[in-house]
């Protein structure tokens, strides 16, 4: 049975021991092996339900070979995605489904990925790059040879109202830095100044205080409390500030709703419906309210936008912008390059724990952050005479 | 049509143990001929102890852990507090002392499950044999004088003078209704109101549904978990108190025995969940009192009463299946008439 997933594995190039814990599997190994237990069935059709989510750019490129591959032995693929260039790199013909209602089918071959997606969300998303410059003021935000568990000696300077976002390959410690800050994981040397105040860190609980807050990545597993209310999902982070008021003022908690409801159109029919009947982007939205109601200073965004569709993205990348320009600091941690360039005023990039570059807005482009998060561009030097 | 299955589909979610009660309520009202005002107190005097034991072991389960040694508990802290009475002749410092000797057990169970972060069945599997043991042992080693007389029970003694206002608390009433009848409903409004309106009841729920997003909020995990079985110490304390102003004594060997199950019990069958995260603390009240007119149903019948247990596993298994099995059973249906 070993030697069997041993042989799948290495031929779909997934680095997954068979006698390791699934609890113990990042989220995208988790994810290649949901992908490698259909493919071992020998279906005839294999349905791919957002396959990408948690996989970097060469677990993608990989999938999509073994794809292929499988497509000229016969089998037949249906892949569900948001995302254009998959999409359009990987499939025949596709069908456009909005809200429950066909809207549209074709050929790839016969369309453009602007027009799908002008499909998905009607005209009013389509094409805006919503980056705008704005005033920043003094350092928020120090970071002073920071070391922790998966990164080290990080120097950082971060104005208020500024958006900087990190990037770098999984594991490459953007995250690990950002939970650090927020107190999630300890430091283990340097120091991190808030707000013109040294912090030990190591306690949300006093982060919080300071005025941070963190939206996690993966919200299923960190974010969602499912058996609650979205209501309920959405005061909670409020109540450990405000612990040592023991009532709810009901009434207080359903103003803070509506206003947050109208500030970040969130669709959904009543505060009393269970988060869970909410779809990504809205329950998404649902979290970032629930941080925005701390009045916190400082956000950190981990992963924003994964597994939300084209135009709740483009809604967050306005919201994002917007914070901004009222004054708050957003620090965005993302894989997508292209979403750095619609927000982010500068960007660091990440290789092995270190930051190996910081760009200006004006410089972030595909290849040159990738040249960075490899580190090609060191090895490109060395094979240089 | 559709839209009447609809509705007793939500009320059965959100109501089951009210239907649950209905239905025991109504066959009780057959065997015995029409409910009579005496007989609905009577039901919520022998409700009281196993009914505050519940909500404090309902408040565990909230949270994904459960209390088997509360049972236990009850024989200790009352065997004990008789002893207090007994020493102290001050129905004030029993009180204190129950209350605060119940604190004293959930906190050793709960700075185990919360802060040591062992598995509750475990911990509260250990406690159950220690507390019962050590409420024996002592009754066996103490002196006579503060145990009441004897060296298997621990009785009240009847010549000091609070005996008798304690003894016609646990078994007095008011307006008609029985005192600890009166001290149950005020605790399942206390409870209600704890978990559905107060930050700390919110806090409760949320690491019973996910204690990951709850720690990621800044909520402290391992504080509240033993918090939680502090409070269950303190619930079981006040029904210790209540029992033994109920029955002026104390058996270390029997009291309080298969209590932890019963309230377990009442706790499922009040519709709360036992993975913790959902359920309605009112429920628990209902619960409990569903197994106390069980009881008196068997009476009624002229049944054995050592029938009682089967009657009462019966319904808690065609409860717990009706709960879980009742949205698939009506999803194969959906999918059958399809065909």
């Amino acid at each position: 049975m070993c030697g069997i997933a041993e042989q799948l594995f290495a031929s779909l190039g997934v680095a997954i021991d068979p006698n390791a814990m699934v609890s113990e599997l990042k989220t995208s190994e988790k994810q290649l092996l949901e992908i490698s237990k259909a493919l071992f069935r020998k279906a005839r059709l294999i349905i791919l339900d957002e396959p990408t989510t948690a996989l970097s750019n060469e677990e993608i490129a990989h999938l999509f070979s073994i794809l292929r591959d499988m497509k000229e032995k016969g089998t037949s693929f249906i892949f569900i995605s948001h995302k254009m260039p998959e999409i359009f790199e990987i499939s025949d013909r596709y069908t456009v489904l909005w809200n429950g209602k066909m809207i549209q089918s074709g050929f790839i071959a016969e369309t453009t990925p602007s027009e799908v997606t002008k499909l998905m969300v009607g005209n009013s998303f389509y094409g805006k790059n919503t980056y705008d410059q704005r005033e920043q003021g003094d350092t928020v935000l120090a970071l002073q040879n920071l070391s922790g568990q998966g990164f080290c000696e990080v120097d950082l300077e971060i104005h208020k109202g500024e958006v900087f976002a990190f990037t770098g390959l999984q594991g490459s410690g953007s995250s690990e830095l950002m939970q650090a800050i927020f107190g999630v994981i300890p430091l283990s040397g340097g120091r991190l100044i808030i707000n013109g105040n040294e912090a030990a860190g190591g306690s949300i609980h006093r982060s919080m205080k300071e005025g941070i807050a963190m939206l996690p990545a993966d919200r299923k597993e960190n974010s969602v409390v499912p058996d609650m209310t979205l209501l309920e999902n959405m005061y909670i982070a409020e109540h450990t500030l405000s612990a040592a008021q023991f009532p709810i003022h009901k009434k207080k908690e359903m103003e803070r709703y509506a206003t947050q409801k109208e500030a970040l159109d969130i669709k959904a029919a009543s505060p009393e419906f269970p988060v869970t009947s909410l779809s990504g982007g809205n329950q998404q939205k649902v979290f970032l309210a629930r941080w925005l109601n701390t009045e916190a200073s400082i956000l950190l965004l981990d992963n924003p936008t994964q597994g939300i569709d084209v135009g709740a993205k483009a809604e967050i990348y306005q919201l994002i912008g917007q914070l901004a320009k009222s004054g708050k600091t957003i620090l965005v941690n993302t894989l997508e390059i292209p979403e750095i360039q619609q927000i982010a005023d500068r960007c660091a990039i990440f290789y092995e724990g270190k930051i190996v570059q910081i760009l200006p807005h004006e410089s972030i482009d595909e290849q040159t952050v990738m040249l960075y998060s490899t580190n090609a561009v060191n090895e490109e030097e060395v094979i240089q005479p | 049509m559709k839209t009447v299955q609809k509705t007793i589909a939500r009320i059965w979610s959100n109501y089951s143990f009210a239907v649950i009660f209905v239905v025991i309520l109504l066959f009780y009202i057959m065997v015995s001929n029409g409910l009579t005002w005496g007989g609905i107190t009577n039901i919520l005097r022998h409700s009281a102890v196993i009914g505050l034991i519940s909500f404090g072991a309902g408040l565990v389960i909230i949270t994904g852990e459960i209390d088997l040694s509360v049972g236990s508990m009850l024989a200790f802290v009352a065997g004990f507090s008789v002893v207090i009475f007994n020493a102290t002749q001050s129905a004030i410092m029993t009180l204190l002392f129950a209350l605060l000797c119940g604190a004293a057990c959930g906190f050793i169970n709960g700075v185990l499950v919360g802060v040591a972060k062992m598995p509750s069945f475990i911990v509260t599997l250990a406690t159950m044999l220690i507390y019962r043991s050590l409420a024996q042992y002592y009754c066996q080693q103490m002196d006579t004088a503060l145990t009441g007389g004897g060296n298997s029970l621990y009785k009240m003694s009847r010549e000091v003078s609070s005996y008798d206002g304690l003894y016609g608390f646990g078994n007095g009433k008011f307006l008609t209704v029985p005192n600890v009848g009166w001290l149950l409903l005020l605790f399942v409004i206390l409870w209600v109101y704890i978990a559905t309106s107060t930050k700390f009841g919110k806090k409760i729920y949320a690491i019973g549904s996910n204690e990951r997003s709850s720690y990621l909020v800044g909520i402290n995990v391992a504080l509240n978990r033993t918090v939680v079985f502090v409070l269950c110490g303190i619930m079981v304390g006040l029904a210790s108190f209540l029992w033994i102003c109920m029955n002026g004594s104390a058996d270390p060997a029997t009291s309080g025995s298969g209590y932890e199950m019963y309230a377990i019990a009442a706790v499922v069958l009040g519709g709360i969940s036992m993975s913790g995260g959902k359920g309605r603390m009112v429920g628990i009240l209902f619960g409990a009192m569903s197994y106390t007119i069980i009881d008196k149903i068997i009476v009624a019948l002229k049944m054995d009463s050592l029938i009682n247990d089967t009657i009462k596993g019966v319904i808690l298994i065609v409860a717990i299946l009706v709960q879980t099995a009742g949205p698939e059973i009506r999803a194969s249906l959906h999918s059958l008439r399809r065909k």
